[in-house]
């Protein structure tokens, strides 16, 4: 259930901001919830799940803004697995732990994205705009938190964070506070 | 207990082993398909229902700040209709003149016996959806196959060139803008009529590659389309020479073009047809 409703989510997410986000205002076109999203699968659904989630969020950015069909799910399941990784490393669980996380992952997926596309374009290099970077990045930052806490809300029954196991089922508790 | 870990482990290592494949797999179909331009019938499903989506949501808004646009036009309606008036007298007299030489134009092309050339077919269409990402320069447009749209069409507003359609679904089709990295349009430098191809720099513009030193390019020249590409007709506006760099090296010069449209500003596009398509 908890899959379905993020996957609602994200799709609401991707509509709006290839839409109207994009013809309201600059700031509002700089605005990515569904990156968001994106860090959220990883870090709190099941392998398997969230593997599925990211592959179906990354597929339709293939469809409706990618230019090489594979470019979006290769890149997008690189950081959904090293995520996974790091999250089993460190214990992410604060605010500010979130959010670093959250900004480190978007550099790495502008990053990523960039030198694909030099690679695969090497006759004509695309631009690269550190103010629009930043902007992004600024606007990341501001909604993580809000953002987090929604989808804990959205995915958790008793409206406390908890880790999802396996396809929409709950852990009462967390593993982190335990 | 210890057969339950057991399995467990080995779902682990196929599971990881699957994604390593997987993800070779993936790399191993970018690299071999390059740009692909054909959907699938179940790419095109998901490209028509989230376009349906897009296309709700661009109505109502765009209906939203209509209404409000509307209103505060309606505060200075009496002004402008006072200023309109005034103007509509003046341009009554210029169209009498520009009705009469159109007479003389027609009897004397009637006298050469010249045969009329029909412009294109064209079709209009609204961007319901935009590309959000720092690396593609691509819109959603509500017309599809449906409409007779097809690859390769061209897609133009009134002020330029914007671009051309890639990939079409039923009801919607996306169209590669002419700033895209991975767009390249043959073009001609209107005052020397020297060809050059331009490629796309995302908000820098154009820039336009394979011109010779020796050329005559000059800040504030008008480039158009060559019609040589095969896609878009010739002599359409695609911007102006913003900058010119001769570097000791090389045998090019580099030239900036400042685009005729802006990317940012595009609401409603025409669509170039093609006569076969309309036929179908």
């Amino acid at each position: 259930m908890s899959i379905v409703l993020l996957f609602i989510t994200g799709l609401l997410f991707f509509i709006l901001q290839t839409s109207i986000f994009q013809t309201m205002s600059y700031w509002t076109a700089m605005l990515n919830p569904l990156f968001i999203l994106f860090v959220f699968i990883a870090i709190r659904l099941n392998l398997v799940g969230g593997a599925l989630l990211t592959l179906l969020f990354a597929s339709l950015l293939d469809i409706f803004t990618g230019l090489f069909p594979g470019l979006y799910p290769v890149v997008y399941l690189t950081l959904y697995f090293n995520l996974r990784w790091l999250n089993k490393v460190i214990v992410i669980k604060e605010n500010p732990q979130k959010i670093i996380l959250v900004l480190i992952s978007f550099l790495f997926i502008n990053f990523a994205g960039y030198i694909f596309v030099n690679l695969l374009i090497s006759d004509n290099t695309p631009p690269w705009s550190w103010f629009d970077i930043t902007v992004q990045t600024v606007f990341v930052a501001l909604l993580t938190a809000p953002l987090f806490n929604f989808f804990e809300k959205l995915t958790s029954p008793s409206s406390s964070p908890g880790k999802i196991h396996s396809w929409g089922t709950f852990n009462k508790t967390n593993r982190f506070r335990d | 207990m210890k057969k339950r870990e057991k399995k467990s482990n080995y779902l682990k290592i196929f599971l990881i082993f699957g994604a390593i494949l997987a993800f070779i797999l993936i790399v191993t179909f970018i690299i071999s398909s390059g740009r692909q331009h054909k959907f699938s019938g179940p790419t095109k499903f998901i490209f028509d229902v989230v376009g349906h989506g897009q296309k709700i949501v661009t109505t109502v808004t765009s209906k939203v700040t209509g209404l409000i646009s509307s209103y505060v036009d309606l505060r200075h309606v009496r002004e402008n209709n006072r200023k309109l008036r005034k103007e509509l007298a003046k341009f009554k007299a210029v169209n009498n003149e520009y009705l009469e030489a159109m007479a003389t134009n027609v009897r004397l092309a009637n006298l050469l016996e010249l045969k009329e050339s029909l412009p294109p077919p064209t079709l209009t269409a609204q961007i319901v959806g935009r590309d959000h990402s720092m690396w593609f320069k691509s819109v959603i447009i509500d017309r599809g196959s449906s409409d007779g749209i097809q690859s390769g069409m061209p897609v133009v507003t009134v002020e330029g060139i914007v671009g051309q359609i890639i990939n079409v679904s039923p009801h919607f089709a996306k169209v590669l803008l002419a700033n895209d990295p991975t767009s390249a349009i043959d073009v001609l430098i209107q005052k020397s009529r020297t060809h050059g191809i331009i490629k796309g720099k995302g908000a820098e513009g154009y820039q336009l590659h394979y011109i010779l030193k020796n050329s005559d390019v000059e800040q504030g020249y008008s480039i158009v389309t060559s019609g040589l590409d095969g896609v878009f007709p010739k002599g359409l506006p695609v911007g102006t020479v913003s900058s010119v760099a001769r570097s000791r090296r090389g045998m090019f010069q580099k030239i900036k073009i400042k685009p005729a449209v802006d990317f940012s500003e595009l609401e409603y596009l025409i669509i170039i047809m093609r006569e076969s398509s309309l036929l179908q």
